[in-house]
């Protein structure tokens, strides 16, 4: 840190932010039961971005040009790749705005090793959570991987801010097959702040049954427009459009004609009315602004504009660091009352993908269940395709909750109105 | 229904639906349907599918891959039949393959899987317009947005932008988006009637192993006209 900041002070450059990053992780592969390969890793990294003012047609801009620098460069080395750095953001003819100011706290620190154990100890309970509901023979896992990292983070400006914290994710994938009477696979990611061995091992019961539902779908559901049920996951994709909208970098250039008091889901809403909070899900954004939870909608109303210091200074909003995960309440009706008369319930796509700027969703459905009012059936194959600006006032969220990367809300959405493309 | 697809929306069929299928680390998995089909007629006769690091120079070009493996120009499907897949060093070790040099990692700090670099269908001979001309109904698909592998199922997903309607050989003016692209990938290869004589790579895009360890590379091929179902 020393070196870069003595880099600067070389070259004369007065504004600047450092973002510095050590990384510790332990790694697991399997496949099947077995463990495949293990990994640790322990680096650190270092990301500088320095600003450039100048006039441009009688306009104050201010220029920025980020570079990562590594353990091993020399004085010398630094100081080039810092001049280039300052010279090349002279080309980058951004409006003035001005940097979020501070002073030095002390460091937070969200990972206790004595409460949660080492980075190997915490591999090693998660792989148990992992395989200890795969007990069948018929749908087992077929192959996981598992990253256990501790991340220490500390962010300096030239404004005087000075902040660090250290925290842990675990995370990783799995892949669960049922052979008879369809060889089929279902792919599952999971992604914790602590290690929460109950959670992964519910997803992985969950993950199991809907592998074996998977292997007696046959066929596509039927063509037509639907009532639509999203669960687990991809309601976490859906909720995020609000997310992304709300997104100053998103409001500034008018990608999004999100304002603040508006109404986003429009009038005579008959479904449910959304409240979302923003979470913070760590103490500092990279630019060094303290994050707390904030109302982003109350009763479909836009409370919260949130993003980074540029483009929140050209909006004329408070910068709030840039959010990514999100807390919606229980909704209306149990996950029961959902499914009455014609539905499709899908649980698993390939990809399901919404499109922030337009609105739409889609995916290819690797499983769903489709009810025709009396029988429930699985089904496989086909997509759906809709539009959320079309579906959210008749949208309906689930009193059951549930957990997953950066979301905690309802466990199930449903949509009307969806296009399906089956059989 | 008969679609024309432009280049970049081959390159993501070469890529997602059949390449991502090849990946050998799968094989050790078994979790790739296209292990049982060695050597097997999977695709019309016009279809022939490179990758490698060598068979063109783009995004996904290198010298060697990250294990030090030199690079090469993989054949994987020769006028229909699937004639071999790509592997990492420990694949090809596991399953005594030869080596294709496609083992590479996100970076320094990422373990090294099988994938892909340079992946595409060869030129054939046919004129696009031609191709558009044989249609009665249908859609010329171009500017692909994403799109998903299914090496198990040998499923395809893709998202495309754009999708032109045709009637009676020619462009209405009316266009559908979004769209997707799904179905099974034997079925969409053995129907490919036409293939144009001019093949285009595109290198903008990352590829994923999932949702993770994300590396550069490139597809592409020609106009190609096969059935595909769209949603």
């Amino acid at each position: 840190m020393d070196k870069i900041l003595n880099a600067l002070r070389k070259n004369g450059i007065s504004v600047y932010l450092i973002n510095e990053d050590v990384i510790e992780s332990t790694e697991l592969f399997f496949i099947k039961r077995k463990l495949d390969m293990r990994r640790k890793k322990n680096v650190h990294h270092y990301s500088v971005t320095v600003y450039n003012d100048f006039e441009k047609d009688g306009r104050k801009m201010r220029g920025s040009s980020t570079i990562g620098l590594y353990n091993g460069m020399t004085d010398d080395e630094i100081s080039e790749a810092i001049r280039e750095a300052y010279y090349a953001a002279s080309f980058v003819s951004n409006p003035y705005y001005e940097l979020p100011s501070g002073r030095k706290e002390e460091p937070v620190v969200l990972y206790n090793p004595g409460e949660f154990g080492t980075l190997a100890e915490i591999a090693g309970k998660m792989a148990e959570a992992l395989f200890a509901e795969d007990k069948l023979n018929d749908v087992f896992i077929n192959s996981a991987e598992l990253f256990v990292e501790k991340t220490t983070s500390h962010i300096l400006n030239s404004s005087g801010i000075d902040v660090s914290y250290q925290k842990i994710e675990i995370k990783g994938e799995f892949i669960t097959q049922c052979i008879e009477p369809r060889d089929v696979e279902i792919y599952m990611d999971f992604c914790y702040d602590k290690p929460d061995t109950e959670a992964l091992k519910e997803k992985v019961k969950r993950t199991l049954e809907i592998t074996k539902a998977r292997a007696l779908a046959e066929a596509a559901p039927p063509t037509g427009e639907y009532r639509v049920i999203l669960s687990g996951k991809n309601v976490r994709e859906i909720f995020k459009y609000y997310l992304r909208r709300s997104s100053a970098d998103m409001i500034y250039p008018k990608y999004s004609n999100y304002e603040l008091g508006m109404n986003v889901q429009g009038d005579n809403v008959i479904g449910d009315l959304l409240n979302i909070m923003l979470k913070a899900r760590e103490p500092y954004s990279y630019e060094g602004i303290p994050m707390t939870d904030r109302p982003l909608l109350e009763n479909g109303v836009l409370k919260t504009i949130h993003g980074n210091s540029r483009f929140a200074y050209y909006l004329g909003v408070a910068p709030t660091g840039v959010y990514n995960s999100i807390y919606i309440p229980e909704g209306s009706r149990t996950f029961n009352e959902m499914q009455t008369g014609e539905y499709l319930h899908v649980v698993s796509f390939s990809d399901f993908q919404m499109d922030e700027l337009s609105g739409h969703f889609s995916g290819e459905i690797r499983l769903a269940f489709y009810s025709d009012g009396k029988t429930v059936i699985p089904v496989t194959g086909g997509s759906i395709n809709g539009s959320l600006p079309e579906c959210h006032k008749n949208m309906i969220l689930s009193k059951e909750m549930q957990k997953e990367k950066d979301y905690e809300g309802p466990f199930a959405v449903l949509l009307p109105k969806v296009s399906v493309a089956g059989k | 229904m008969l679609r024309v697809c432009a280049p970049d929306v081959t390159g993501v069929i070469a890529h997602e639906a059949f390449g991502h299928g090849v990946e050998m680390d799968m094989f050790v998995k078994k979790r790739a349907l296209a292990e049982n089909y060695i050597g097997e007629y999977i695709a019309s006769p016009l279809v022939t599918m490179h990758d490698g690091a060598a068979a063109a120079d783009e995004t996904g070009s290198y010298f060697f891959d990250d294990e030090g493996v030199l690079a090469q120009d993989t054949v994987i499907i020769d006028k229909g039949i699937l004639k071999r897949g790509i592997s990492d060093a420990l694949t090809a070790l596991r399953l005594g393959t030869a080596l294709t040099g496609n083992g590479r990692r996100q970076s320094y700090e990422r373990k090294a899987y099988t994938r892909m670099t340079n992946t595409y269908f060869e030129a054939g001979c046919d004129k696009l317009e031609d191709m558009i001309a044989s249609i009665e109904y249908g859609f010329l698909l171009e500017n692909c947005m994403s799109g998903m592998e299914d090496p198990k199922n040998w499923g395809i997903q893709c998202m495309v932008n754009i999708a032109r309607e045709i009637k009676n050989g020619r462009l209405t003016g009316k266009i559908y988006s979004p769209v997707v692209l799904t179905g099974y990938v034997p079925d969409l290869l053995k129907s490919i009637s036409m293939v144009s004589d001019e093949v285009k790579l595109f290198g903008s895009g990352f590829c994923g192993k999932g949702y993770k360890e994300f590396v550069k590379n490139s597809n592409g091929g020609p106009y190609i006209k096969a059935r595909i179902r769209l949603g």
